[in-house]
């Protein structure tokens, strides 16, 4: 055995003991201190931690990582290191998310919940799943009634209580998906169900242990102002991706991972509560999983079509969920064609060199003021304190004002200007000098890519549904990423097309009111199951000739 | 009359330069003036595509420079190649390249293909959504020297491994290298595997087989 000593943040030193020999990515991420989006294959050097026993050897990618002092310092990537013997760790400082978007739009509709109460002639109550009786509970407890409506998302989780008598949300509450240290996009969730013993279930274990958390979490924000217990939740809808939904219900999800992407199951879903996932609430409730299309476009994005109500209204309109996979959906007079193309990680400030998640610190916003040789960078700072990186707001923000300003060719390339400087070969638009922060070329071509999967997906779905960018009356942009962002970045940095600015609408966390709409209506649930068999999926890299749409749609 | 620098020079800048349209012009002009089409894809096109990848690597060039650039040099390619001698024809290093089985994803493949093909090495494509099986029988169909394998999801990775695996229990692994690339594969996965190479880009791609094949850089041929 080694001793591990890890001096935290706070002050607070905390040892372990670890079998020698064990990669240190994965004893410290077993013990949730750190999480990197490649799940620790030593790809995104975003598992930094300071080693503070001397000589440790370093490696070439940490070269490229570190500075020379830094790595002098001891900085290392703790997924190239074994636990070799007793070991001194800093962790770098935590972040946290400042916020994590909990709501979203909401359309109007009519309040009658699948689940309801009423009274037998022995003054009893009945508990009704439609027109199914699931229990019989002594006495009056109709006052009791109260559902859950989450979005799982891959990096976030969010609950809210509902009062299943009025629609009325009690208390929001929201962690980080625990799941992380897993990996951080689907594809690696997915292969670590398929290459580890129980790694579905291990998963499952973990998405259920953030419910319960949270669950404790609703129950207790609320506790001050009502007497709800966990056991007078009767309902549970669940808004997720297909493959936050396999692995919630413990289905194994490999199919999905491989060739042609099926699948085990694209209808909605009910499981029991307590019987199945062994929640806290009561015996009777039920988990009800909102219908995907296919494989990558899950009950997330149905629930964004039902509570924007995409389906039924006249005209035309592009719904887009923007993360590591860019999902979307184009409505055509109701008419629907959903498509999901994989953006990477860049869009969320991974694989840049001064990227870090929108937190405290991180840059949301660049502007370029002045024009030719006497531009200079304004940044806003998300806690107006000293930026760190640039987050995913910022970055598509800076790209969109060089490509404004003429600093960037349509290329992507970097012309010459005062403040593209070229450093060891490489080139770089200088951001912040004094805090050391830069947009490289090579960040810019991670941008390229993930901004030419969206706009070749868009692309090709108004091209199948035989129409042009004029003829969309609106675009939706839904999830956690949009929330900073500003249209003029979408469309500035490419994205987006240019014609489509005037109609972007910011809806928020979607997934969410889609499945609070499923707990409220009976109706709106038939409606989803209804609406989710009738998009059709375009798989796009199985379609000939979309390479050529994606390379040029990289092109700013 | 222009020379036969000039021509040459001509022909690489249009490469470079992304000319696609002007190139099988200047070939023509190339021809009709009586220079040798082996030096003309040679010092002219393939030159231009070099030039292009050393652009790639500067960081100044991307991957749609990548492809219009092969365009323009495949354009050349289709002016000169009828011309070549019979006897300038020679033996090639033989690759067979493929996404591997579960994912079709093919665009970092194709790239790889073309730059290996510029660089004089006779491509056997697979496509995508490859069967396992068919990279090792393909390569001892034609007596592969090479076989490349990409992949953009981590959970079809385990198959690159079983190729491996195949090609030993057949006995043919020290008959031909293995590489491999994609976005989710490191250094160290190709390590693990056994594999005799990876490469980050296709232009290190080219770098990496010359090595193992023990070539200072082919040359294109017919």
């Amino acid at each position: 055995m080694a001793k591990v000593t890890i001096n935290h943040n706070n002050g607070i030193v905390s040892a372990y003991e670890s079998d020698r020999a064990v990669n240190l990515y994965q004893f410290l991420a077993g013990l949730k201190l750190i999480d990197a989006p490649c799940g620790g294959a030593g790809g995104c050097g975003k598992c930094k931690v300071k080693i503070l026993n001397p000589h440790v050897a370093c490696q070439e990618k940490e070269k490229e990582t570190f500075t020379e002092a830094e790595i002098a310092e001891g900085w290392r990537l703790a997924c190239l290191h074994s636990i070799a013997e007793d070991i001194t760790l800093a962790l770098p400082p935590e972040e946290v998310l400042t916020e994590i978007i909990s709501q979203g739009y909401l359309r109007d509709f009519v309040l009658k919940p699948h689940i309801a109460k009423r009274l037998d002639q022995n003054g009893n109550t009945v508990v009704m799943a439609g027109q199914e009786i699931i229990g019989i509970e002594q006495s009056d407890t109709r006052n009791r009634l109260y559902g859950l409506a989450i979005d799982i998302g891959t990096t976030t989780i969010v609950a809210g209580l509902i009062d299943l008598s009025n629609g009325q949300e009690l208390a929001s509450i929201s962690c980080l998906n625990g799941q992380k240290t897993f990996g951080q996009d689907v594809i690696t969730r997915i292969n670590y169900a398929m290459t580890n013993t129980n790694g579905t279930l291990i998963q499952q274990k973990t998405i259920l242990q953030d419910l319960r958390k949270l669950i404790k979490g609703v129950i207790a924000q609320c506790s001050r102002d009502y007497t709800i217990t966990s056991k007078d939740i009767y309902e549970i809808t669940v808004g997720g991706n297909n493959t936050m939904i396999h692995l919630l219900a413990g289905i194994d999800p490999s199919s999905m991972g491989v060739s042609p992407y099926l699948p085990a199951f694209t209808g909605a879903l009910v499981l029991k509560a307590v019987k199945d996932l062994h929640l806290p609430v009561s015996e009777f409730c039920l988990v009800y999983c909102l219908p995907a299309v296919s494989a990558f476009v899950g009950g997330d994005i149905t629930a964004g079509i039902l509570a924007c109500g995409i389906h039924q209204e006249a005209g035309n309109t592009l719904f887009i969920d923007i993360g590591t996979n860019g999902e979307m959906v184009l409505s055509r007079n109701g008419r629907l064609v959903a498509c999901s193309c994989a953006a990477g990680p860049a869009l969320e400030g991974m694989n840049i060199s001064c990227g870090v998640r929108a937190a405290e610190g991180a840059i949301e916003d660049v502007q370029l003021r002045g024009s030719g040789a006497d531009i200079v960078v304004e940044v806003s700072v998300i806690g107006n304190v000293k930026p760190t990186g640039l987050c995913g707001s910022g970055l598509l923000a800076a790209v969109a004002e060089l490509v404004r300003t003429g600093i960037l060719h349509k290329s992507g390339r970097l012309l010459e200007h005062p403040l593209v400087e070229k450093v060891a070969g490489k080139k770089r638009f200088v951001i912040d000098r004094d805090n050391e922060i830069y947009l490289t070329q090579q960040d810019i071509r991670q941008v390229q890519l993930a901004k030419g999967a969206i706009l070749s997906g868009i692309q090709t779905m108004v091209q199948a549904a035989g129409m042009d960018f004029s003829e969309i009356d609106r675009v939706l942009v839904a999830g956690q990423f949009g929330a900073h962002l500003k249209a003029e970045s979408l469309t500035g940095s490419g994205l987006i097309p240019r014609e489509l600015e005037s109609v972007i609408t910011y809806v928020g966390n979607t997934s969410k009111s889609g499945a609070y709409l499923c707990l409220l209506s009976t109706a709106e649930r038939e409606t989803v199951e209804k609406v989710a068999g009738q998009v059709s999926y375009i798989e796009l890299s199985h379609l000939e000739g979309f390479d050529n749409v994606f390379v040029k749609a990289m092109e700013f | 009359m222009k020379s036969k620098e000039e021509l040459l020079k001509e022909l690489s800048d249009c490469v470079v330069e992304m000319k696609d349209n002007l190139v099988g012009g200047v070939a023509k002009e190339y021809i009709e003036a009586g220079y040798p089409a082996l030096d003309g894809i040679t010092e002219g096109l393939v030159d231009g595509m070099q030039r292009t990848a050393d652009l790639y690597e500067q960081e100044e060039y991307f991957i749609p420079e990548l492809l219009i650039c092969s365009d323009a040099m495949y354009n050349g390619l289709d002016v000169l190649r009828p011309h070549l001698e019979k006897t300038e024809s020679r033996e090639k290093h033989k690759v067979v390249i493929g996404v591997v089985e579960g994912d079709t994803h093919d665009i970092g493949k194709n790239l790889v293909r073309i730059m290996l093909e510029a660089a004089g090495y006779e491509m056997h494509d697979l496509g995508r959504d490859v069967a396992l099986r068919s990279f090792v029988d393909k390569a001892k169909e034609i007596k592969a020297d090479v076989i490349a394998m990409s992949t953009l999801m981590s959970t079809t990775m385990p198959g690159m491994s079983q190729v491996i695996e195949m090609l030993i229990a057949e006995g043919l692994r020290d008959k031909v290298k293995v590489i491999v690339g994609g976005a989710p594969i490191s250094p160290t996965f190709a390590q693990k595997i056994g594999a005799d190479g990876y490469s980050a880009t296709a232009v290190e791609a080219v770098k990496l087989v010359n090595r193992l094949m023990g070539v200072e850089s082919e040359k294109i041929g017919a």
